[in-house]
């Protein structure tokens, strides 16, 4: 039960993209059209999953060393090394996704959204204070929290897509023509997520 | 001169080189660094409790924390839902001053908010009445529950003002004027985060009787748990079992499995944050139930 | 000398990192529901510009060009951590107010960004001028977007009231907020470019 509530929580009440703005980049860059958008959101969901387990297991490592400055440099060179071999998957398995994720799939590596997740998850307190109440500290709430936000931020994402395609051939003030226009596009959805605060 | 070419062995010296020197970069900050930040967490704790037992005293004057009791309530769901009861832990500090004169207590406490947990310094002098108090975590709603940092001591809120109120552990929230010590007015549009509230002071009060050796049962139904039924929860299939002291920070759940050596009595101080549960993986060295008497 | 200058005013102006660039966006959000949040970010991250600028560019003959990004990614990674520790031991308000987006000045595009277009195909100079450059545009642009949504919000400047605070919208300092502000702040720029 308390698995099912971390996912309303993730998805929909703390919403990664539109609550604690992580991922904004990609969210502002990939999302002109739904099906880019799915694409990244799965790449994002793989590596974002995948890469909490390496470094709440790493994260176990360094206290245990004593060694927790080095918490930012490996984090983030785990997730490079994650992104380049899902780049080479992705090649041999799916040619025309890579394709259609083109420079994006780099750029997950710079999706604070990933660091940012792996970050709370190996850190106990933040993560506590992320899941809803009844959860405990532990790799499976951690992996199921990362997976859960992986999925908000796809619904971020392709919520978005759908009213930028609509918004392309709508008549836009030219000062707020590009991100402007996007940028208060995603406020008033940001507005309408904050009605699920309270319900876990 | 050239740029290096892209071959293994120089690709592997290069990151090699630059990973090396950046660890020892590191390290050498994190040296320099270590004390002032220890310091800092020192300073950040003093404060802390300061703030709730002797809040207008200046910087010079310090405490001491004489002893940490960790205290088991349970309590029912603050929110009156059908989630099941908690048991809630509360600390209570007994706070002196340097000339070892005790000034009242400092207890931790918590509640289950609207918005998620909320997490409480409530400061008891020695007869229980209240001292000051301090939200150190919450999640409720900004511009409304988030009022509750400041709402119940401004003294401007008559009804709400609960400094200087003599603690029973029977505070209840009303809507309408107060009407006598207990009655304790909620925060405008924000009842649920005034409940919640008020619920864990009410523990808090339950706590600090209990840490003088006083049953008290509270309005919420709060009361102490028996010792026995402390260890009965930590005793999973005849592992070591909690005896009580830990000085687990608030919302602790001891689990068992702790990884104690053989005879070990967990004897508290272990420095988790607040609502650490306890998962096994306790690393307790020899030191650290040497580290009584600070 | 001149080149000198026009780098140094690049960032703040022509190339500033949040109006033109629209890059290093999430610190942008998140962290100015008040003025002195988005300045010490902004200084923060001019910090790790600078030096991560200024180490890249040193040692830009001795990185193989297929490592380059992850020789990157550890000499920034390096700065950002020194950064965490110097702020937990001296300054350790702010680092609770930052918070989570310290340590991701790491994935701020804006330091990566400049180092591959800059720091590694300039001097050392120019590329530390650059850094400063890019910071100080980068700190402005979120001092301001606090300021705007300070005021707005809880009616403050700085921590110091300037009208009643109940009378604030209250969504300014909250996620929409950060969005709208940003959108409107950016449409002016914009208008005031074509001009």
């Amino acid at each position: 039960m308390v698995y099912f509530l971390i996912f309303i929580s993730a998805i929909l009440v703390n919403n990664i993209v539109l609550s604690q703005f992580l991922g904004i980049c990609p969210f502002l860059g990939v999302s002109k059209k739904i099906d880019t958008a799915l694409g990244m959101s799965a790449a994002v969901a793989f590596v974002l999953t995948l890469a909490t387990v390496v470094t709440y297991l790493l994260q176990q490592l360094l206290v245990a060393w004593h060694v927790e400055f080095l918490q930012t440099i490996l984090f983030i060179l785990v997730i490079a090394a994650l992104v380049q071999m899902i780049e080479i998957m992705l090649k041999k398995v799916s040619p025309s996704l890579y394709q259609a994720l083109g420079v994006f799939l780099p750029l997950i590596t710079t999706n604070c959204c990933i660091l940012g997740v792996a970050l709370i998850v190996a850190d106990q307190k933040k993560l506590l204070a992320a899941l809803p109440g009844g959860a405990d500290y532990g790799l499976l709430s951690g992996t199921i929290y990362a997976f859960a936000t992986a999925i908000g931020f796809g619904l971020a994402l392709v919520l978005f897509a759908g009213i930028r395609e609509q918004l392309a051939l709508a008549k836009v003030p030219k000062a707020m023509q590009g991100t402007p226009i996007a940028l208060l596009t995603a406020g008033l959805l940001a507005m309408a997520f904050m009605g699920f605060s309270g319900v876990v | 001169m050239e740029k290096l070419k892209s071959s293994l062995p120089n690709m592997m010296l290069s990151l090699v080189l630059i990973c090396v020197v950046a660890a020892g970069a590191l390290a050498g900050v994190y040296l320099l660094t270590k004390e002032p930040i220890k310091q800092q967490q020192e300073l950040a704790k003093q404060n802390a409790l300061k703030a709730v037992v002797l809040p207008n005293a200046d910087e010079s004057v310090t405490i001491k924390d004489l002893s940490i009791d960790t205290i088991a309530i349970t309590a029912p769901n603050q929110q009156d839902t059908a989630k099941l009861d908690t048991v809630r832990m509360c600390v209570v500090h007994t706070i002196a001053l340097e000339d070892g004169t005790v000034i009242g207590k400092a207890v931790e406490t918590g509640a289950t908010g609207f918005g998620g947990e909320q997490e409480i310094m409530v400061g008891f002098d020695n007869e229980g009445v209240i001292i000051n108090y301090q939200v150190l975590e919450q999640q409720e709603t900004p511009g409304l529950g988030d009022h509750i940092r400041d709402w119940f001591n401004d003294s401007t809120k008559v009804g709400s003002y609960i400094l200087g109120r003599q603690a029973t552990g029977q505070f209840e929230v009303t809507k309408a004027k107060s009407e006598n010590n207990n009655q304790v007015e909620a925060i405008t549009a924000a009842t649920i985060s005034s409940k919640a509230f008020i619920k864990a002071i009410n523990n808090a009060y339950v706590a600090f009787q209990k840490s003088n050796g006083i049953h008290v049962e509270a309005v919420s139904g709060a009361s102490q748990l028996h010792p026995e039924e402390v260890s009965e929860e930590a005793k999973p299939e005849g592992e070591h079992h909690c005896q009580g002291h830990c000085q687990h920070g608030e919302g602790h759940q001891c689990q068992g499995h702790c990884q104690h050596g053989e005879g070990h009595h967990c004897q508290g101080h272990c420095q988790h944050g607040a609502g650490h549960h306890c998962a096994g993986h306790c690393q307790h060295h020899q030191q650290e139930t040497e580290v009584t008497n600070e | 000398m001149n080149n000198a200058l026009k780098t140094l005013t690049n960032g703040i102006l022509k190339e500033n990192p949040t109006f033109a660039l629209v890059l290093g966006m999430c610190p942008t959000l998140a962290t100015t529901t008040s003025a002195k949040n988005g300045m010490f970010m902004g200084l923060a991250t001019l910090f790790v510009l600078v030096c991560s600028n200024v180490v890249i560019s040193m040692l830009k003959k001795l990185i193989p060009d297929k490592v380059r990004i992850p020789a990157f990614i550890v000499v920034i990674a390096t700065f950002v951590t020194i950064v965490q520790l110097l702020l937990k031991a001296y300054a350790p308000a702010v680092d609770a107010q930052l918070g989570l987006f310290i340590p991701l000045i790491v994935v701020n595009c804006i330091v990566l960004g400049r180092a591959e277009a800059f720091a590694a195909k300039n001097s050392v100079g120019l590329s530390a001028l650059d850094g400063i450059g890019m910071g100080l545009g980068f700190t402005l642009s979120l001092t301001v977007l606090g300021l705007v949504r300070e005021l707005l919000g809880s009616g403050k400047i700085f921590g110091n009231t300037v009208y009643d605070g109940s009378y604030a919208t209250l969504i300014f300092v909250l996620a929409p907020g950060a969005f709208i502000a940003l959108a409107y702040l950016m449409a002016i720029v914009n208008k005031l470019n074509k001009k």
